[in-house]
C-alpha cells in the first residue's frame, strides 16, 4: 500500500461570530488509505458533516477551512483552484448525503441526473446512456430502463438512496464520503445499503468514509473507527479493538447506548447533550458528561495520544492507566450490568379492543382511483399497564393504527373500543375525557411543537383544555411535569428552537403527561434522534411507566429498540398482523419469516466485521395491490405454492400467535444467520 | 390532460356568468346613467328623456335587462356602444391588439430585468449589487405608478429636448406619430415611457421574488449534491437552482396579469394609448353599459385563461404536480 489517499492534519473549520471565530471543527487529523473503509462516529453537532464537507472543499463562505495539510493523493486541497476542485469532485471524491429526498434535484429524472454527472466530467454523449444503465445496475436499482425516466418523488426511500449512490459512483471516484447514508431508512434497506458499500470496496477498491451516529451501523463494514466529539477526534483505532475495549469514556458511552436485540442489557443514554461550539466547557469538552473524570479533566484539554499501538485516545485517564478501568457505573447516572427492571406487568383488563379494523385510503384521480390497504382486518388488545410494541417497515400500517387508536382517524370497517366504550360513539364531554386519557407523542420533535409557543405555553394549553387544575395554578403543574421528564424549570420559558432534539422530545412527552393520561401512544418516538439520546428517552419511558402506571403503545421500525421498551410485540406487514408474542420470545425465537428477516437485519455492535444478512428483498409490494394469499409470499424464503392461494390465519395461544403456514424451523436459525454472542454481556 | 383542460374550461363558464351578474348590477347601481349627460340640455323635455330611456330599454327592471343581455350574448350579440353606435365586439377588436402589444412588451422587459437582477442579487447576497438592487426594488414598489407616469412625461417630454431638432426628447402619448410614415424608431420611442411606467413596479416585485426564491433554493441539499458531483458553476446556477427557483414565479406571473391590466388602465389613460384601458375609462365616464360589460367580460376571460395557462405550465415544469 502506497501512502494514504486522503490525509488531513489539524483540520479546522471556523465561522465568524460577532468579531471572533468559533470552531465547530478544531484540529482533526486522520488518514484514509486506498481501499479502506473508515467510520466517523459521534453525536449530532460533533462536527462530522463539516469535516466531511471540508474534504471536498464544499464548505462555503462565511466559513473558513484551514489545516496543516489537507491532501487527496498528490493534490493539495487547500491550495487547489476552484476549477481543479470542480474537476476533482465527483471524479475522485464523491459524496452520499444524508437525506435522499432533499438531496436529489426534484424536477429532473434520475436518468438525467446521472447523465449530468457524467457530462460534468466530459464523458462523450454517445457513451453516457450505456454508462448510466451500467451505474444503475451496479447500485441495484430495480428495472434500470424504467427507473431512468422516473422522478425522485416517484421512488421509495431506499430506491432514492440507491439513486444518490448511483450519482456518486457515476464517475468511479476513488474516495466515497457517505454521510449518514442509512439513517433515514428502514433496517432491511439499511442492511442492503451497507452490503452495497462493502461490495464497492471489494470490487472497486474504493475508499469510503462512513459517517454515522450509531456505532452498530459502522461496526459491520469499517476497518477503522474515528470517534468525534465537540469538533475533535477523541478516539481512533481498528474497529474490533475500539469496540471490544474502548479507550475513551465517550466511545464506551456510545456503545452502551446502542439497543441490542439479543441481550437483556438495557441501553443507557449519555446524560446531557453535546456542547455547541459556543459553550464548550474548559478542559476536556466531554468532562461534564463523563463518569471517569478526574480533576485534571476540568482544567486541561487532553491531546490525542497513543495509548496502545495503533490506538489514539484523548483522555487523561486512559493515557495514564493504559486502559479505561472497568467500573460498575459507566456513566454517572447509569448502571451497566444491573438486571432489567420490568415495570408492573400487564393485567387482564383490556383498555383498547380493536376488532376487525380495516382502514382503506382512496387516492388518485377519478379515472384511475386506487385503494391503499393501510390496515386489513386487524384484531388486537392493549391491556392496562402493559407496554405494547408495534413493529414493521415503512408502509406496514403501523402509524395508521396509532392514529386510529388516538381517534385522529376513523376505521373504514371494524370497531375500536376504549375501556368498553365504542370510539365511534364518543361525543362531547365523553370525547373530551377520552382525549385526556389517551395522549400521543409524535416522531419528529422538530415539527410537532408550535415554534411560537414557549415550553410553558405548550403545556399550559393542554392543562387549560382539560381543566386539569384551577386557573392560575398552572405554573406549579408545569414545573412538576417538567421535573418528571428530567428538564429543569428554567426550560419553561424557552422556545423549541432553543432546545436540542432530545430536549424537544422531552417537552412533547411532558405535554402528553401534563393531563395525567392512562395511555401514551408513541409513534416512532426516537427515530429522529441520535442513539445516545434515544436511550435517554427510552429510559424516561420506562421510568414513567413505573411511576405513573402508564400503558404504553410504541411504534417503531427498529426491532432492537422495540424489544427494550415492550412487554409484547405485534408485527404488522402490509396492513396485516402477522405475528404477536412476548418481547423476549421475539428476540430469540420469532416464527414468522418476516419478523425473522426483520430481526436479523438489525446491525449489531457485537458482530464486528459482519454485516446483517439480507434474507428478503428490501422493497415491499404496493399497498394498493396487496398480493393474494399470504401477503408476504412474494418476498418469503419459505414460500410454497399454497402461500399464494390461501391466507394463513393468526394461530397460536396467547403467548405467541403467528400467521404462517411454514414458520421458521429450528434448523433454519442456525443456517440462515447465526445468532451473535453478546460478547460483552459477561464482563 | 385533455380532460383536465376540458374540465377547467367548463368550470370557467359558471364563473364568467357569476362575474357578469356581479358586474352588471354593480355598474347599474352607480348613480347617473346614459341620459345624465342630457339632463341639463334645455332643448330636451322630460318626455324626450323618458323616450330615450325607453328606446334604450332603461325603463325595464334591472333583472329583465340582465336576462336580455345574457340572452343576446349567448347568441353572440354583445350589443352596440352608446357613444360610437358601433358593435361592442368591433370596438374591442380594434383596441385589444394595442393593449396586448403594450403589455407584451412591458412584460418581456419586466422579466428581462426582474429575473436576472433577482438571481444575481441572491447569488451575491449582501454585496454592493445586492444592497443597491434591493433598495431600488423597494423604492420601485413604493412609488405610485400614475405619479411616476406623470413625472416621466414632465421629464422626458416637457423638460428634456432633443438637442438636434429641439423637439421633445420622447413623445408623451399615442402609439405612433400621426401622419408620419411607419418607422421602427417612431414605434419604439412611443413605447419607451409607457413601458417604463408599467415595468417599474412589477419588475421591482420580480426582483424581490426571484431573489427570495433563489436564496431558498441555493441552500437546498440538492444544490450541494450537484456541487459534490463536480458540476460547474454555471450548470449549478441554471440547471439546478434556476429551474427550481423559477417555479413559484409562474404562479406570481399568473396572479400578476390582472395587476398589469389595471396598470394598463392608468398607463393608457396618461399616455393616450388607444387600448382597452382607455376604452374602459372612456366608456365608464359615459355610462356606456354594453361596452363596459364587453370589456370587463373579455378581461375576466383573459385572466381566467392566464391562470389556467399558469397551472398547465407549472405542471409541465414540476413533475410532482399531477392534474386531477
Amino acid at each position: 500500500m502506497s501512502g494514504p489517499l486522503l490525509r488531513a492534519e489539524n483540520l479546522r473549520v471556523g465561522f465568524p461570530d460577532g468579531g471572533t471565530w468559533v470552531y465547530p471543527v478544531r484540529g482533526v487529523s486522520f488518514e484514509i488509505g486506498p481501499g479502506e473503509i473508515v467510520g466517523l462516529v459521534g453525536e449530532s453537532g460533533s462536527g462530522k458533516t463539516l469535516t466531511a464537507l471540508s474534504c471536498s472543499r464544499l464548505v462555503g463562505p462565511p466559513a473558513r477551512v484551514s489545516a496543516d495539510a489537507l491532501g487527496l493523493g498528490d493534490v493539495d486541497l487547500l491550495r487547489a483552484s476552484e476549477e481543479t476542485l470542480r474537476a476533482l469532485r465527483g471524479r475522485r471524491i464523491a459524496m452520499i448525503p444524508q437525506d435522499p429526498l432533499t438531496s436529489l434535484h426534484p424536477s429532473l429524472t434520475i436518468g438525467a441526473q446521472i447523465n449530468d454527472a457524467l457530462a460534468d466530467h466530459g464523458v462523450p454523449r454517445g457513451e453516457r446512456r450505456r454508462r448510466v444503465l451500467e451505474v444503475m445496475e451496479r447500485v441495484g436499482l430495480p428495472d434500470p430502463p424504467g427507473t431512468l425516466r422516473r422522478y425522485p418523488h416517484e421512488l421509495s426511500g431506499g430506491t432514492r438512496q440507491r439513486a444518490i449512490i448511483g450519482l456518486a459512483l457515476a464517475n468511479a471516484p476513488s474516495l466515497l464520503i457517505a454521510d449518514e447514508p442509512t439513517t433515514a431508512l428502514d433496517a432491511m434497506i439499511q442492511a442492503q445499503i451497507l452490503h452495497l458499500l462493502a461490495d464497492l470496496r471489494a470490487s472497486w477498491q474504493m475508499s469510503i468514509l462512513l459517517i454515522s451516529h450509531n456505532l452498530a451501523v459502522v461496526a459491520g463494514v469499517c476497518d477503522r473507527l474515528l470517534v468525534m466529539y465537540a469538533g475533535r477526534i477523541v478516539e481512533s483505532g481498528p474497529t474490533a479493538h475500539v469496540l471490544a475495549e474502548p479507550m475513551h469514556p465517550y466511545t464506551r458511552a456510545l456503545l452502551d447506548a446502542v439497543p441490542r436485540l439479543e441481550s437483556t442489557r438495557r441501553p443507557h443514554g449519555i446524560p446531557g447533550a453535546p456542547p455547541t461550539p459556543w459553550n464548550r466547557p474548559p478542559g476536556c469538552a466531554y468532562h461534564p458528561r463523563c463518569g471517569y473524570r478526574v480533576e485534571r479533566c476540568q482544567g486541561e484539554d487532553p491531546p490525542g495520544a497513543p495509548v496502545r499501538p495503533g490506538r489514539l485516545a484523548a483522555c487523561w485517564v486512559s493515557q495514564a492507566q493504559g486502559a479505561l478501568p472497568v467500573i460498575g457505573t459507566v456513566s454517572p447516572r447509569g448502571a451497566s450490568a444491573e438486571p432489567a427492571h420490568r415495570s408492573p406487568g400487564p393485567t387482564a383488563d383490556p383498555l383498547f379492543e380493536v376488532t376487525g379494523v380495516t382502514r382503506h385510503f382512496t387516492v388518485g384521480p377519478a379515472w384511475k382511483r386506487e385503494v391503499i390497504h393501510a390496515l386489513d382486518d386487524v384484531n388486537l388488545r392493549v391491556h392496562r399497564g402493559e407496554s405494547l410494541g408495534i413493529v414493521g417497515e415503512s408502509g406496514s400500517g403501523k402509524s395508521t393504527l396509532v392514529r386510529l387508536l388516538a381517534l385522529l382517524d376513523r376505521p373504514t370497517r371494524g370497531r375500536i373500543s376504549y375501556a368498553g366504550e365504542d370510539l365511534a360513539q364518543l361525543r362531547g364531554a365523553r370525547l373530551l375525557r377520552f382525549r385526556r386519557r389517551v395522549q400521543i407523542v409524535f416522531q419528529d420533535p422538530y415539527s410537532s411543537l408550535d415554534p411560537r409557543y414557549t415550553v410553558a405555553d405548550t403545556i399550559r394549553e393542554a392543562l387549560v383544555t382539560h381543566r386539569i387544575c384551577p386557573p392560575g395554578e398552572e405554573g406549579a403543574h408545569i414545573r412538576e411535569v417538567l421535573d418528571k421528564v428530567g428538564l429543569s424549570t428554567h426550560f419553561a420559558g424557552r422556545y423549541p428552537h432553543e432546545l436540542s432534539g432530545g430536549q424537544r422530545q422531552r417537552v412533547c412527552i411532558a405535554r402528553a403527561l401534563a393531563v395525567r393520561p392512562e395511555v401514551l401512544l408513541a409513534d416512532e418516538p426516537v427515530s429522529a434522534l441520535d442513539v445516545s439520546i434515544q436511550a435517554q428517552i427510552l429510559e424516561l419511558f420506562e421510568q414513567l411507566r413505573r411511576q405513573e402506571r402508564l400503558t404504553l403503545v410504541v411504534v417503531a421500525h427498529d426491532l432492537a429498540l422495540i424489544r427494550q421498551v415492550s412487554d409484547r410485540v405485534v408485527t404488522l406487514y402490509l396492513g396485516k398482523v402477522v405475528e404477536e408474542a412476548r418481547a423476549d420470545v421475539y428476540a430469540v425465537r420469532p416464527r414468522h419469516p418476516y419478523t425473522f428477516a426483520l430481526s436479523r437485519s438489525v446491525p449489531s455492535v457485537d458482530r464486528v466485521g459482519e454485516l446483517p444478512p439480507v434474507l428478503v428483498r428490501a422493497e415491499p409490494p404496493s399497498a394498493a395491490r396487496p398480493p393474494a394469499g399470504c401477503r408476504f409470499h412474494t418476498r418469503c424464503f419459505n414460500a410454497q405454492p399454497r402461500c399464494s392461494r390461501d391466507e394463513p390465519p393468526l394461530d397460536g395461544d396467547d403467548g405467541h400467535r403467528c400467521a404462517c403456514f411454514y414458520p421458521v424451523a429450528d434448523a433454519q436459525y442456525a443456517s440462515l444467520a447465526p445468532p451473535a454472542v453478546d460478547a460483552r454481556a459477561g464482563r | 390532460m385533455t380532460r383536465y383542460l376540458a374540465r377547467r374550461l367548463l368550470e370557467a363558464v359558471p364563473l364568467l356568468i357569476l362575474i357578469s351578474v356581479a358586474v352588471f348590477f354593480l355598474i347599474n347601481i352607480i348613480p347617473g346613467g346614459p341620459t345624465a349627460a342630457y339632463e341639463n340640455n334645455p332643448h330636451l323635455t322630460p318626455q324626450d328623456l323618458a323616450r330615450i330611456e325607453r328606446e334604450l330599454g332603461l325603463n325595464q327592471p334591472i333583472y329583465v335587462r340582465y336576462v336580455r343581455w345574457l340572452g343576446a350574448v349567448a347568441h353572440g350579440d354583445w350589443g352596440y356602444s352608446l357613444a360610437s353606435r358601433r358593435p361592442v365586439l368591433v370596438e374591442i377588436g380594434e383596441r385589444l391588439p394595442n393593449t396586448i402589444y403594450l403589455l407584451g412588451v412591458a412584460f418581456a422587459v419586466t422579466l428581462a430585468l426582474g429575473i436576472p437582477i433577482g438571481m444575481l442579487s441572491a447569488l451575491r447576497q449582501y454585496s454592493l449589487f445586492d444592497h443597491t438592487s434591493t433598495t431600488l426594488a423597494f423604492m420601485g414598489q413604493s412609488v405610485p405608478i400614475f405619479w411616476f407616469g406623470l413625472i416621466l412625461i414632465i421629464v422626458f417630454h416637457v423638460s428634456l429636448r432633443n438637442p438636434l431638432t429641439g423637439l421633445p426628447l420622447l413623445p408623451g402619448g399615442g402609439m405612433y406619430t400621426l401622419g408620419e410614415p411607419f418607422s421602427v424608431w417612431d414605434r419604439v420611442s412611443h413605447l419607451i415611457l409607457p413601458v417604463s411606467m408599467l415595468t417599474l413596479a412589477t419588475a421591482a416585485q420580480y426582483v424581490r421574488y426571484m431573489r427570495a426564491s433563489m436564496l431558498e433554493v441555493v441552500h437546498q441539499d440538492y444544490i450541494r449534491t450537484a456541487r459534490a458531483k463536480g458540476a460547474g458553476g454555471r450548470r449549478v446556477v441554471w440547471r439546478h437552482a434556476f429551474k427550481n427557483a423559477a417555479l413559484p414565479l409562474v404562479t406570481v406571473i399568473a396572479l400578476d396579469l390582472p395587476t398589469l391590466f389595471s396598470g394598463a388602465l392608468f398607463t393608457e389613460t396618461i399616455f393616450s394609448w388607444p387600448g382597452m384601458g382607455r376604452l374602459f375609462y372612456d366608456s365608464a365616464l359615459r355610462f356606456d353599459y354594453a361596452l363596459l360589460m364587453g370589456i370587463i367580460m373579455v378581461n375576466a376571460a383573459l385572466i381566467i385563461l392566464s391562470n389556467l395557462a399558469a397551472d398547465v405550465v407549472y405542471g409541465c415544469l414540476d413533475p410532482r404536480i399531477r392534474y386531477v
